[in-house]
């Protein structure tokens, strides 16, 4: 049996109480009022009829007395009238004695007036032997009877006077019953109330005991929820109602209480949702703006690659003309300015290719990238930077290094870093940074920048989006966040320490990897090309370019003279067909050239060509693109071997055409280079 | 625990027992009857035949007779009355034998709210008598005209006496015919009242000697027959040509006991038309003739009726002492009258049936004239 099948009902209870207390009430009222009312009613109807009783007894003794009288007088004279004159009163004297059959009699009283009547009839029947013996004229015998008369007439008088002493004594018997019930009456009433107020105090406690101190309970608790405080709660009840309305309320209270929580839940993923959405939106404008600046620098790189193709191209000729000069003065002017218009001409291209590589974009793929290239790449964008601002950057990252990132966003970091190095260092008048990686014993491989600037305010959150401590306007605070990101995405972890006495150091450990790494970026440790400072200056590229490329452009075999090729260059850009017409007549190789595609497909139907070199993005309805599907068409054998040039050294246009890498020249382009592959396409050489 | 099992059986099965008598106690419908032995009869009649068609609503109807009741003395009457009343279980009453004893006994009936039927009570007083007060036959205000009528048809010389019994009774009835006769100019010549005696006619010589002195030609008897036979003799020898002319209290078993022909020639009245046609009353006469009793009495056939009247109204209302009075006073109001052995029985106005008188003869019971008397036919 379950603890709640025990408890009462409370309105049971109250309803038995109530019921009890009506009860004993209603009884003791109704019994009062009816007891004192029939007790005021019997009394005052008592009185009434014996009053009314006394006069009736005092007719009948008086109304007999009339017929006695009138008998003796019948008996003295009898004359009729007497005789009329005791039946009248006889008839009275009936009259009246039945004048007690109504009233309320005990059954005594009753016998007492039927005896009084009986005796009146034995009175009356008497007297009319007399008064037949009169008519008789047997007067003697009718005075001798008046004794029986007389007789009949006491016993008469006699049977009304014990009816009256019986109705005294039975009336005093009522009054003092009529006492003795208004006695008990008083103390009956006495009783009840005491009863009464003893239930009424009962009640009262129960009351509140039974159902104020519930009340108070679910009061309380419900003005704590109402304030907020979902602990609130409401014991046990004794009463199955106040129980229920309580499980009720613990019920509700557990419900707020949980909605509450989960509200909070919410509100704090919420919260998150709406930062982490923040974060990235203002993500998503840099990236957008960086993927804008990146395609302005893609196009701009292009742009840049022609005339740089013919710069390069035209000083390389230049200079190895001059070279070839028998005039002493003319090969130093080779040696003086053609030779270090052509290192700059080739420091150009290489800051175009970093520019390019830098803005390509991210593959989106875990893969082996080799370190040493992807920070070259990235530090030569910012060496000039250091150089101007006379501050040195050290890298040593040996080339063998590898790691799993994405090419891209890992150049994209070390710039951010080395930026912000950079900023560190000229506000703390520091004086360069260095770069260095090791491979630990985890597996992981390391990358430490360490500066000398100002130092961290807080290195600890350094890594959260748009923390700065730089002025408006000169910092967005992704910077080190994006770099945490990266880092997080690649596997790997970033630190962030102030070193001792000034400055900073930025730990970035990424996973390491054994294969083999693309080596367009050509790594080599070589710390004094990405030296960058005042005293860094090409001064060495100058002699290398002297004694590397001077022979190249005239090493013609006897062979190849006896079988010249015939080559037909197609460019729109007049300075670039003459560098090549120019690299390919030094090597021997007889040049046409064409400005279009359409000028050039006329050539090819007029005359022998052995090969086409062609640029990729030309003007006119025939570009690049359009003669090579005009030779797999119509001259498949030229098809086979023709070369594309183009600007885009970032690798997209040549991904779009269906060509081998080695059938793409990729400008501006050297003349060594440039006659290798053509020859190479010719079948002269094999490309190394 | 068998001990107390044992116990707590035994308690139930008294519980049981002490039902079950309960229940019997009260599953019959009792009915007290305060009559003399002829109207007993009448009343156990009326009591067999409904029990042989069922009883009322299953139930037996069973009488509470009081056999040492039947004297007319009102002190007699009153104690029966009591008794009787006192009983929780008696639903109603038939009787009392005489107007003396009903009188006496209604107020007690009318104190208790116990329905009193009385079967041959006449005098006017009783319509008094109150609410639970009922009689199936009327007032002697139409007795007395009837017989004051019946004198008034004889020769304005024929002299008349009057004899009366003086109780509640004789009293009333002999005043009505007093009066009537002095109002009509025939006052009788001769009027005295006796006395009822367990030792018989008290001063008889004086009676006779009065009445023979007043040389009436006509005495109406308003009281018993066995009275009048113990002075029939010697009033007879003194006036022989004298007819006498008897109230209803005349009629009884006593005229079927008059082995000296002492009442042969007088003239009654019967409250019963028995000449009417009845198959009801036909099948009560032969009934009571075959059981010995002889000649149906106004007693057992009045009896008769009120045992079925009272049973029909408990079929009617139940066991309920006041719900039973309702549906009397409702007879003839609300309710059809009720067909009773003796005739129509109806209490339009209070607790009295409209008159009906037949002048029947000693010994020949050969009805003479049947009046269906109402109180506008009698000519005063």
């Amino acid at each position: 049996m379950t603890p709640q099948s025990n408890r009462r009902t409370l309105r049971r209870t109250l309803l038995e109480v109530a019921l009890l207390v009506g009860v004993i009430a209603g009884a003791a009222m109704v019994g009062s009022l009816s007891l004192a009312m029939s007790m005021r009613d019997a009394v005052e109807r008592d009185s009434d009829a014996f009053t009314v009783e006394q006069r009736i007894a005092d007719q009948i003794v008086a109304q007999t007395y009339e017929q006695q009288l009138a008998a003796y007088r019948f008996l003295q004279h009898p004359d009729s009238a007497y005789l009329q004159a005791f039946r009248v009163a006889g008839d009275r004297a009936y009259s009246e004695i039945r004048g007690y059959l109504f009233h309320v009699l005990s059954t005594d009283a009753r016998l007492q007036v039927e005896n009084i009547k009986e005796t009146h009839q034995r009175f009356e029947v008497a007297a009319e032997r007399i008064f037949d013996l009169v008519r008789q004229g047997r007067m003697e015998d009718a005075r001798q009877r008046l004794s029986t008369l007389d007789r009949d007439a006491s016993e008469l008088d006699l049977a009304v006077l014990r009816f009256r002493d019986a109705r005294s004594r039975q009336r005093a018997e009522f009054r003092h019953e009529h006492q003795v019930l208004a006695t008990r009456l008083r103390y009956g009433l006495g009783l009840v109330a005491g009863a009464l107020l003893f239930l009424v105090v009962v009640l009262t406690t129960l009351l509140r005991a039974r159902v104020l101190r519930p009340l108070d309970h679910l009061a309380t608790a419900a003005r704590r929820l109402g304030e907020g405080d979902t602990s609130a709660r409401v014991p046990e009840q004794p009463y199955e109602e106040f129980d229920a309305v309580a499980a009720g309320f613990n019920q509700m209270a557990d419900r707020v209480h949980a909605a509450r929580a989960k509200m909070e839940v919410e509100h704090d993923a919420l919260q998150l949702a709406l930062r982490n959405l923040h974060r990235t939106q203002e993500e998503l404008v840099q990236h957008e703006k960086l993927s804008a600046m990146g395609q302005m620098l893609a196009g701009l790189a292009h742009e840049l690659n022609n005339p740089l193709a013919g710069i390069l191209g035209m000083s390389e000729c230049l200079r190895t003309e001059l070279a070839e000069s028998p005039h002493a003065d003319a090969q130093r002017l080779g040696v003086t300015l053609a030779a270090p218009l052509e290192v700059e001409a080739l420091r150009a291209r290489s800051l175009v290719r970093s520019l390019l590589s830098f803005a390509r974009k991210p593959s989106g793929t875990i893969e082996p990238v080799g370190l040493a290239a992807a920070v070259s790449t990235a530090v030569g964008l910012r060496a000039h930077a250091f150089a101007q601002a006379g501050k040195t950057l050290h890298v040593d990252v040996a080339p063998e290094l590898q790691v799993l990132a994405d090419a891209q966003k890992l150049q994209h970091a070390v710039v951010n870093v080395v930026n912000n190095a950079l900023d560190a260092i000229i506000t703390g008048h520091g004086t360069g940074l260095r770069i260095c990686a090791e491979r630990d014993d985890d597996g992981f491989v390391r990358i430490e920048f360490d500066d000398d600037g100002s130092g961290m305010t807080d290195p600890a959150v350094v890594f959260t989006p748009f923390y700065t401590t730089k002025r408006s306007g000169e910092g967005t605070g992704l910077g080190l966040a994006l770099v945490e990101r990266f880092v997080t995405e690649a596997g790997g972890t970033v630190t962030a320490v102030n070193r001792h006495p000034s400055g900073a150091r930025v730990t970035i450990r990424l996973r390491g990897c054994a294969s083999t790494v693309r080596t367009d970026a050509a790594p080599r440790r070589d710390s004094a090309l990405r030296r960058s400072g005042p005293a860094s200056r090409p001064d060495s590229e100058v002699e290398r370019i002297l004694s590397s490329t001077a022979p190249s452009l005239t090493a013609i075999t006897p062979l190849e003279a006896i079988h010249r090729s015939r080559v037909l260059v197609v460019d729109d850009e007049p300075a670039i067909r003459e560098v090549q017409r120019r690299f390919l007549t030094r090597a021997g190789i007889d040049v046409v050239v064409a400005a279009s595609g359409v000028a050039a497909r006329e050539i090819i139907l007029t005359e022998h060509v052995d090969l086409v070199v062609s640029d990729l993005r030309m003007p006119g309805e025939m570009d690049g693109r359009a003669l090579l599907a005009w030779l797999d068409s119509e001259r498949p054998d030229l098809g086979r071997t023709a070369l594309i040039a183009t600007g885009d050294v970032s690798g997209d246009a040549s991904l779009a055409l269906p060509l081998p890498p080695h059938r793409i020249l990729n400008k501006p382009f050297e003349g060594k280079d440039y006659v290798r592959r053509v020859r190479a396409a010719l079948g002269l050489v094999e490309v190394g | 625990m068998k001990q107390l099992r044992f116990r707590c059986g035994v308690a139930a099965l008294a519980s049981l027992s002490v039902l079950a008598i309960a229940c019997d106690r009260t599953s019959s419908y009792r009915i007290g009857v305060v009559l003399d032995a002829d109207g007993i009869r009448g009343a156990s009649f009326a009591a067999q035949a409904i029990n042989s068609a069922g009883g009322i609503h299953g139930h037996r109807l069973e009488l509470v007779t009081m056999p040492g009741a039947s004297t007319t003395s009102a002190s007699v009457a009153l104690t029966a009355a009591e008794r009787v009343a006192s009983d929780p279980t008696v639903l109603a009453v038939v009787g009392h034998t005489n107007s003396s004893a009903s009188l006496a006994a209604s107020q007690v009936y009318n104190a208790k709210h116990v329905t009193q039927i009385a079967p041959t009570t006449t005098t006017p007083l009783y319509s008094r008598a109150g609410p639970y007060s009922f009689r199936l036959v009327a007032s002697d205000e139409h007795q007395g005209l009837f017989l004051a009528k019946q004198v008034l048809r004889q020769s304005p010389r024929t002299r008349t006496a009057v004899i009366f019994v003086n109780d509640d009774y004789g009293r009333a009835l002999a005043a009505v015919v007093i009066r009537e006769l002095h109002a009509a100019g025939r006052a009788p010549a001769y009027s005295t009242p006796y006395t009822e005696h367990t030792d018989g006619f008290q001063d008889h010589a004086e009676v006779v000697g009065a009445l023979s002195r007043a040389r009436p030609d006509l005495l109406i008897w308003v009281g018993r027959a066995v009275d009048f036979s113990q002075i029939a003799l010697e009033i007879r020898a003194a006036l022989p040509n004298l007819s006498v002319l008897a109230s209803d209290g005349f009629g009884g078993p006593a005229l079927s006991q008059d082995s000296l022909h002492t009442l042969t020639g007088v003239r009654y009245v019967r409250l019963v038309d028995y000449s009417r046609p009845n198959t009801a009353l036909a099948r009560l006469m032969a009934q009571y003739r075959n059981a010995g009793f002889g000649e149906l009495t106004d007693q057992a056939s009045l009896a008769y009726d009120a045992v079925l009247l009272l049973a029909q109204a408990m079929r009617e209302r139940g066991r309920k002492r006041d719900a039973i009075r309702e549906w009397v006073a409702s007879v003839g109001r609300s309710t059809p009258p009720f067909p009773g052995v003796t005739g129509p029985i109806a209490f339009p106005t209070g607790g009295d049936r409209a008159p009906v008188y037949v002048l029947a003869g000693v010994p020949t019971y050969t009805p003479t004239e049947s009046v269906h008397a109402r109180p506008v036919s009698v000519k005063r």
